[in-house]
């Protein structure tokens, strides 16, 4: 699925569907999934541009990264909360039910000790989504993005 | 804390309570004075931060306090006579408010160029604590100029690095099966984990660890709580 600007260039290349649900059990406030897949593992992660890097819980970096190092462990400060974890480099891609799909080398911060509302992942903007346009289609429910 | 510094941050009088061993010596900084003050005088660096800005100099004046602290082994990890300066100090003091504006405002005033690789470390540890992540990457990225031969800030740099777009991937037409499949069926499965393939539910379980559990092989499924 393309969108265009103006002169004609394409905006987005990639359109999947969304969800909307709560972050966590017991939240009700609809909140934006969308697919990617880590490695061999397809899931939802919630759409967080006020949020860092790729965020996941350690039960789903067991599932997907390969023993690698990992940067010391930090307290990252993800909307004012603190988390513990670790940091490294990993490969997510943004899956696409139409058009490209785009797989992104980004910072993964891997959460040991994530508070209970946070989803098993979570997509940030800086250092992961930066690199792509995007777009949102709440009457549809469709994801829309491309390469920067 | 002992009882000088106690009554010291109670108020008392700077000149009459602070030790006059000055002045500093660092080249850059010929308007410094310093004391040290052991790690049995201070509890935590906290307790220095309850001392006043502005310490008594040896013309019975005062200036502003610049002070070097022998740091902690027990808060630096065992590290004995490791210095601890003001600068860091202050991006800790940001690091604790998550105030990501006034830790950029420290950082940037710090000279860079003359600090140890354990600093950029520390400075960055504690520029992911507050939030500010654009300043942890730029400090990985100087880090990293200045010493380039310091393995932990090479990583760092190279973990913090900006994202990158490494490949175009075709369409997946199972995702749009899966999303129909979710938007047909949820109802059974709410607050549950579900395992799809294809748009053909495969398992379903109430955490993600016992569903990876039913699965022998997971390529191509997609999960989700529903």
């Amino acid at each position: 699925m393309v969108l265009l600007y103006r002169s004609g260039e394409p905006f987005t290349t990639g359109a999947a569907p969304y969800r909307e649900r709560g972050s966590a059990p017991g939240d009700d406030t609809d909140r934006v999934f969308v697919e990617v897949s880590l490695g061999d593992l397809r899931m939802e992660a919630m759409l967080d541009t006020g949020a860092p890097y790729f965020v996941c819980k350690r039960e789903v970096a067991d599932s997907w990264l390969a023993l690698g190092e990992e940067l010391n462990a930090v307290t990252l400060g993800i909307r004012g909360i603190n988390c513990r974890g670790r940091l490294r480099r990993g490969t997510v891609e943004v899956v696409a039910s139409e058009g490209d799909g785009f797989t992104i080398d980004a910072t993964v911060f891997v959460a040991d000790d994530a508070p209970a509302t946070m989803p098993e992942c979570v997509l940030g903007f800086f250092g992961c989504l930066d690199r792509l346009r995007f777009a949102i289609d709440p009457h549809r429910q469709m994801f829309y993005f491309g390469q920067l | 804390m002992n009882g000088a510094l106690s009554s010291l941050s109670n108020g008392g009088t700077e000149s009459a309570l602070l030790p006059r061993v000055g002045p500093e010596t660092g080249p850059s900084s010929p308007f410094r004075w310093f004391f040290q003050v052991f790690d049995e005088t201070l509890d935590t660096p906290r307790d220095w931060r309850a001392l006043p800005p502005r310490v008594g100099t040896e013309d019975g004046g005062t200036q502003p306090a610049m002070i070097y602290l022998q740091a902690s082994t027990q808060r630096f990890g065992g590290r004995t006579s490791a210095l601890v300066d003001q600068d860091l100090l202050d991006l800790e003091f940001a690091a604790e408010r998550h105030d990501v504006d006034l830790f950029g405002y420290f950082s940037i005033a710090i000279d860079w160029s003359k600090r140890p690789a354990a600093d950029f470390v520390a400075a960055i540890l504690l520029a992911l604590q507050t939030g500010a992540h654009a300043e942890a990457r730029r400090l990985a990225l100087v880090g990293r100029e200045v010493h380039p031969y310091a393995p932990k800030l090479d990583h760092m740099s190279r973990t913090l690095a900006p994202a990158r777009v490494i490949g175009v991937v075709p369409a997946r037409p199972s995702a749009r099966l899966n999303h129909q499949w979710l938007a047909q069926n949820r109802q059974p499965y709410v607050g549950r984990w579900v395992a799809l393939r294809d748009g053909e539910l495969l398992a379903s379980a109430a955490s993600v660890k016992e569903l990876r559990d039913q699965l022998a092989n997971v390529r191509d499924v997609f999960i989700t709580r529903v």
